[in-house]
């Protein structure tokens, strides 16, 4: 009882300010959580580093080659961290939720929601730092191999980024179009299914980091047989598809809760 | 999509159905595909030579890819499709270099390429091994499976359409954003020009146009190609 009294007195401060106060301030805080973001490429691009300066010690005649490979597959990770950093600004200093006509405590919620949306981002780019620290490691392993696996690791790190993807398109459908700011209903169950729409995208960790360990173990195995290039890659990207099933779960249930919400019919 | 970002309506057919950007442009690089392939199949000479090697080299290069991928004896059925799905995508994601909205941009583009792939799919699967064979399949390894298996079917097109679409339309956002964000930064500083917008966003554009569209069109045609050769299998 006491806590029920509780939300219902913060929820009563909260829709005292301002609209536009409200606004401004979620939308501080959903830049904070996009940054978390960050913790993947970071981890990711570490990796690759590592395995960069081993490739170097264990053969330096390719070290140039492992060297540019092991930068190709960092800046691929890096792309999680910028998209972070692309909805952070915008938040920031473009921010389109401020002027949006609708519900004032939905809107404020969707800016934190697809801050929290970007958090899924930390998958890929742990992934795909392990795919290019196995890029450079097949390089010096076999310098003849590095056309075929350079290959491989950027087709496996492209899948790889697919739930970093689905983050982004839920941000900024957050941001730019979301449905339940407009919608008729009890407040509380919008903005509640707003945060619940981005808090489901962080399952994006889970495929990211999985479908990168595929990329980097098939740029390993195309870097000590590139004769079986293709069926390498027929099975990682298989075994990708199958990691990817959660990663759409999360976006389906996300996309149902803005699109087709069953919860507000049921006041 | 928000009016902000959303393809620009250009008129409207009897019966409602709304022509927007996507479809013009989709229109555009038809004309501009079909143009090139009859100019460039007019005079087949026996040595080529000008623009017939180069003609010859992408066809070599789209039956090889798809023998390599899919294996050589399903080089003959799919290889036309194929290349034709990476080549129009190419055209489709590079449209945001020449000023046009990339149709791929538009989810309704994506999916429809997706649907097409998911048919191809069940579509041979089952003429290569038969309706029964092929629907007892999903019931692999143990018949509980069964609504697992269906999901992932089904993801499949979600996957592939979404991927498509968000690397998209993310390019464009964050491309009009950023030429947004010079101009007001030129208007700040006071200066009456642009000239912002002239050498920062030529990088950015070759990192999202160029290199995310070609990427990502490789994927997709792959992608494609992989799923329908593991299913006749």
């Amino acid at each position: 009882m006491e806590n029920a009294n509780f939300i219902e007195t913060f929820l009563t401060w909260l829709m005292s300010f301002d609209k536009k106060a409200l606004i401004l301030a979620a939308s501080a805080i959903g830049a904070g959580f996009s940054m978390i973001a960050g913790i993947g490429p970071g981890i990711g691009q570490g990796y690759a580093a590592g395995k960069g300066a081993e490739a170097m010690g264990v053969n330096q005649k390719s070290g140039k080659q492992a060297t540019m490979i092991m930068l190709l597959g960092a800046g691929i990770a890096e792309t999680s961290g910028i998209l972070a950093l692309v909805i952070a600004l915008i938040l920031l200093f473009g921010n389109p939720l401020v002027n949006q006509e609708g519900n004032a405590l939905v809107i404020a919620v969707s800016a934190i929601a697809a801050g929290i949306s970007m958090i899924g981002g930390m998958g890929p780019g742990i992934g795909q730092g392990y795919a290019a620290g196995k890029g450079a490691e097949a390089v010096s392993i076999n310098p003849d191999g590095s056309r075929p696996s350079t290959l491989v690791m950027l087709l496996g790190s492209a899948v790889a980024q697919t739930s970093g993807i689905f983050s982004l398109v839920i941000a900024l459908l957050l941001m730019y179009a979301n449905p339940l700011v407009t919608t008729k209903g009890a407040a509380i169950i919008l903005a509640a299914s707003t945060l619940g729409a981005g808090i489901a995208m962080i399952a994006g960790i889970g495929p990211g980091v999985g479908q990168g360990y595929a990329a980097g173990k098939g740029t390993e195995a195309t870097g000590k047989r590139p004769q079986y290039q293709s069926s390498i890659i027929r099975t990682m990207i298989l075994g990708q598809a199958v990691a990817q099933t959660t990663g759409i779960y999360a976006l389906v249930i996300a996309l149902v809760l803005m699109f087709a919400n069953p919860l507000i019919g049921l006041l | 999509m928000d009016s902000g970002f959303g393809p620009k309506i250009i008129f409207e057919l009897p019966g409602g159905i709304l022509i927007t950007e996507t479809v013009t442009t989709t229109w555009i690089i038809m004309g501009v595909l079909i143009l090139f392939a009859f100019i460039a199949t007019r005079k087949f000479e026996k040595l080529p030579k000008g623009l017939q090697n180069v003609v010859e080299l992408i066809v070599d290069l789209i039956y090889g890819l798809t023998g390599q991928t899919m294996g050589e004896d399903k080089k003959k059925t799919f290889a036309p499709y194929m290349g034709t799905l990476m080549i129009f995508l190419i055209f489709a994601n590079l449209a945001g270099l020449f000023g046009f909205r990339p149709p791929t941009a538009d989810v309704n583009t994506t999916v429809a390429l997706a649907l097409i792939t998911f048919f191809m799919i069940h579509f041979f699967g089952m003429k290569r091994k038969g309706v029964g064979k092929y629907l007892k399949g999903f019931l692999e390894p143990l018949f509980v499976m069964l609504p697992i298996n269906v999901i992932g079917e089904l993801a499949t097109p979600i996957s592939l359409s979404f991927r498509l679409f968000g690397n998209m339309v993310g390019g464009l956002i964050i491309m009009n954003l950023l030429y947004g964000a010079l101009g007001s930064l030129s208007a700040k500083l006071g200066i009456g020009i642009p000239i912002f917008m002239a050498a920062i966003p030529a990088p950015l554009h070759i990192y999202f146009d160029v290199f995310a569209g070609v990427l990502q069109s490789f994927i997709f045609t792959m992608l494609t190609m992989v799923f329908v050769s593991l299913a006749m299998d």
